[in-house]
């Protein structure tokens, strides 16, 4: 993949699995952050929980880097990256 | 064990003594790990300025939770990450744990929760430390008998992540 095409590609907010941080904590993090409702803020939570992470949003850099802080913020292990 | 009550739509933790002596301990020690900006640092082998260190992991394993790197193989954008949030980060949770301090009673005694997800943050980075210095995994149980150091910290991790499941509970309902 050259340069600019990779330049163009969005941005993704990762959350990744960790042993102390509840089930019930993480969805309500990812319901209260992103306005997600409790069907999805829990199939992320379970995507987390089951495959070791899951995409919470994507967008451009600064918008993830914002998420990742908030995310951060409430103790969540959130990483951002390029997409693909 | 604290208890939790909802009464027209604020919620109170009940304390014993004793809870209140280790949430205080406990805060206290999140707090000063927060507010140590000198040694938290990882001190690298080559000549980097003091600029460049800041914009390191930071080298405590607590710290390094929770301020976590941004980005899991590029470094540059972990840096650059660093540099814009790391000390607003620091700065909310010491809030956190300033507002929960400020709540809680002098002994036994009760707490109002005008804001419960200050609780949540600063006794899930109570935890977050534990689970680091208690090597705390997936398989982590309740300790069956408390016979050493190892055990009774267990013991207050366990009854935190009750606190904790409690708090959300009542949050989502």
């Amino acid at each position: 993949m050259n340069e600019d095409h990779e330049a163009l590609l969005p941005w993704i907010t990762i959350v990744w699995n960790d042993p102390v941080n509840l089930m019930s904590y993480v969805t309500y993090v990812l319901q209260k952050l992103f306005g997600y409702d409790r069907a999805k803020a829990t199939s992320l939570m379970l995507d987390v929980h089951h495959k070791g992470k899951a995409v919470v949003s994507h967008g451009a850099r600064e918008r993830m880097e914002h998420d990742v802080a908030r995310l951060h913020g409430a103790g969540l292990w959130a990483t951002l990256q390029r997409e693909g | 064990m604290a208890t939790l009550t909802e009464l027209d739509g604020r919620l109170r933790l009940d304390f014993v003594e004793a809870e209140v002596t280790l949430l205080r301990d406990l805060l206290g020690r999140v707090g000063d790990l927060l507010a140590d900006t000198d040694t938290g640092t990882g001190t690298g082998t080559d000549t980097d300025t003091d600029t460049d260190a800041e914009r390191r992991t930071p080298a405590d394993p607590v710290l390094a939770r929770l301020l976590p790197d941004a980005h899991r193989e590029d470094r540059d954008v972990a840096a650059a990450y660093r540099d814009l949030t790391e000390a607003g980060l620091r700065e909310d949770k010491q809030a956190d744990v300033g507002a929960v301090l400020a709540a809680l009673p002098a002994e036994a005694g009760s707490a109002v929760l005008d804001d419960p997800d200050a609780w949540l943050r600063a006794v899930n980075d109570i935890r977050l430390m534990m689970g680091v210095e208690l090597d705390i995994t997936e398989d982590t149980d309740v300790p069956q008998r408390v016979s050493d150091q190892r055990d009774f910290e267990l013991a207050v991790y366990f009854w935190l992540t009750h606190l904790q499941d409690s708090l959300v509970e009542a949050v989502l309902s």
